[in-house]
């Protein structure tokens, strides 16, 4: 994943751009995929690590009955 | 500054206005009208497309208005209540749908180039459930862009503007929806909420909007962002109007995955028990320490407080997680679920989506499977650390927006402000939120407070809100649209 702060231009930030499939709008936005980038790296780094290594993510949404 | 009361300016932005003046009767009254034969459903159709005519060019709330049809299906209303066929609370009752929701045979835009062409085959279910009910569908109501963008310069269509001052933003993503019920458009509309849409454009719009537990109303024919965020529930200008609706929306369907198992129930039960013998609990630290609410907000809060005190309730302070581990795993759900909705349209069509809307999409193409597990991970985590507050107390009082809306062409002060909220925490954990008007800022704008219950007691969540709009009185509050205009 790249690193915060990533520029429009740099290979990584290409590289994954391209990987996602957004090769129109590296060339078109290149200023919304820098955003897009450093929002995923500042989102990533706001995550609290969790102590508890078998804490379980199921089931993802609880859809509880009202019955 | 007063927050509790309106401030003599404020005051003079606000109409108090007859309950027979039809534009801004609520359901409940327009309902005893007709039985009581001092209105029609024709006459009100009338009146209604009449003010939205004069209005709606200064407020953008409406995509598309279908007066014909609205006025057909008014004229069957009134044929069916004449010959004593009334179905109930919403029978001739117009409705606003947010235009991410499927009318049958109408353009779904989501408020966007992407969706041109689309017309919808069908009725959403919440829209059959609503006909059922014998509503009148008015029209399809302004959002933003595919409930993820904002007011821009370069959308598609024009942005919805506030009622209370049409500078002003009207929240969002379901702004038409707020925005045409502040502005007397309508006594009733549908939303959609994944971070707080219905909640944010009810708060800074001064109306009431209801976000029910996840998987009790049906999300077939609602285009999705976020799969295992996304709620439909309705806004309007009085509590007992959210809980007909809720009589009419709520129950299974099988056609939605996430709709979960339920029973009738009558969400107006309550609604006269007041709140002598509840439990409220004050989450202060989100809005006073995990980050910091403008003093306004702050103060129009401790008032809420104080005034369900004075109502004879037990209101304390109540500890939840830091309010940036809901958010932070909420926007890590929220941004790689809705990359998936819209991956092959970004790679295909990115010219064809307004700039904030492509910026927010794009960022989940960039999180990686790990981190949308561990989001999963902690949502659970904190799913049991709400249910555990709710088990000390009956409703938590929450802040809604910490900041009264901003300007809607001041970019910086949107960024700034729009963020700044405690209702994603919620669509997280799945449980019902209440957004509620509690006062107005020093500039004549609505200050917001939410209620939050447990799962699937909305019951007890329209009781704490019935109760504490008789007590404020702040839902008698409209903007005065030429006022606004000027």
């Amino acid at each position: 994943m790249a690193a915060a702060g990533t520029g429009a231009t740099d290979a990584g930030f290409l590289f994954l751009a391209r990987d996602a499939g957004l090769q129109q709008a590296v060339s078109a936005f290149p200023e919304d995929l820098r955003f897009a980038v450093q929002t995923a790296a500042q989102l990533r780094n706001t995550l609290f690590s969790l102590d508890d290594a078998t804490a379980e993510p199921w089931p993802p949404m609880v859809v509880r009955s009202a019955a | 500054m007063n927050a509790s009361f309106p401030a003599d300016d404020a005051a003079r932005r606000q109409e108090k206005i007859p309950a027979h003046e039809p534009h801004w009767m609520t359901a409940a009254q327009i309902a005893a009208a007709y039985r009581a034969r001092s209105l029609s459903p024709v006459e009100l159709v009338q009146a209604l497309v009449e003010r939205i005519a004069g209005y709606d060019p200064q407020i953008n709330a409406f995509v598309s208005l279908d007066a014909d049809s609205a006025l057909a299906q008014a004229r069957l209303a009134q044929d069916e209540i004449a010959a004593g066929g009334w179905r109930g609370p919403l029978h001739g009752v117009p409705v606003g749908i947010k235009d991410l929701i499927d009318v049958a045979g109408q353009p779904t835009t989501c408020h966007s180039p992407i969706m041109a062409g689309h017309v919808a085959r069908e009725d959403a279910t919440v829209v059959r459930r609503l006909r059922a009910a014998g509503a009148i569908v008015l029209g399809k109501l302004s959002l933003h862009e595919f409930a993820i963008g904002g007011p821009n310069g370069d959308g598609f269509y024009p942005s919805a503007r506030n009622p209370w001052n049409t500078r002003r933003q009207p929240g969002g993503s379901s702004s038409g929806s707020g925005a045409a019920l502040a502005a007397g458009f309508l006594p009733l509309a549908l939303g959609t909420d994944t971070g707080g849409s219905i909640r944010n454009p009810s708060g800074h719009c001064g109306v009431v909007g209801l976000k029910p537990t996840y998987g009790a109303v049906s999300r077939r024919g609602v285009f999705p962002l976020c799969f295992t965020l996304d709620h439909v529930g309705p806004m309007a200008r009085s509590v007992e109007d959210l809980a007909e609706a809720m009589n009419a929306l709520a129950g299974h369907d099988p056609g939605d995955p996430g709709s979960a198992p339920s029973r009738a129930r009558d969400f107006a039960v309550d609604l006269e028990r007041g709140v002598r013998g509840l439990r409220f609990g004050v989450v202060r630290h989100f809005h006073e320490t995990d980050a910091r609410a403008s003093d306004e907000v702050i103060a129009a809060i401790d008032q809420a407080a104080e005034t369900l005190r004075r109502e004879g309730a037990d209101v304390r302070d109540i500890q939840l997680p830091p309010l940036q581990q809901f958010t932070s795993a909420q926007r890590v759900i929220f941004h790689a679920e809705s990359w998936a909705v819209h991956a092959n349209w970004l790679r295909e069509r990115p010219a064809d989506y307004s700039s904030t809307a492509r910026r927010k999409l794009m960022v989940g193409a960039f999180l990686g499977a790990g981190d949308y597990v561990q989001a999963q991970r902690w949502r659970t985590q904190l799913i049991d650390a709400v249910d555990s507050a709710l088990r000390d107390v009956d409703v938590l009082i929450v802040a809604n927006s910490f900041d009264p809306a901003c300007e809607i062409g001041d970019e910086p002060e949107f960024v700034r402000t729009y963020g700044r909220h405690a209702r994603s925490p919620f669509n997280l954990t799945g449980h019902p939120a209440l957004a509620l008007m509690c006062g107005l800022s020093g500039e004549g704008l609505p200050l917001s407070v939410q209620f939050v219950g447990r799962a699937h007691d909305e019951v007890t969540l329209l009781r704490a809100g019935a109760a504490f709009e008789r007590a404020g009185q702040w839902s008698r509050c409209h903007p005065s649209l030429a006022l606004c205009a000027a």
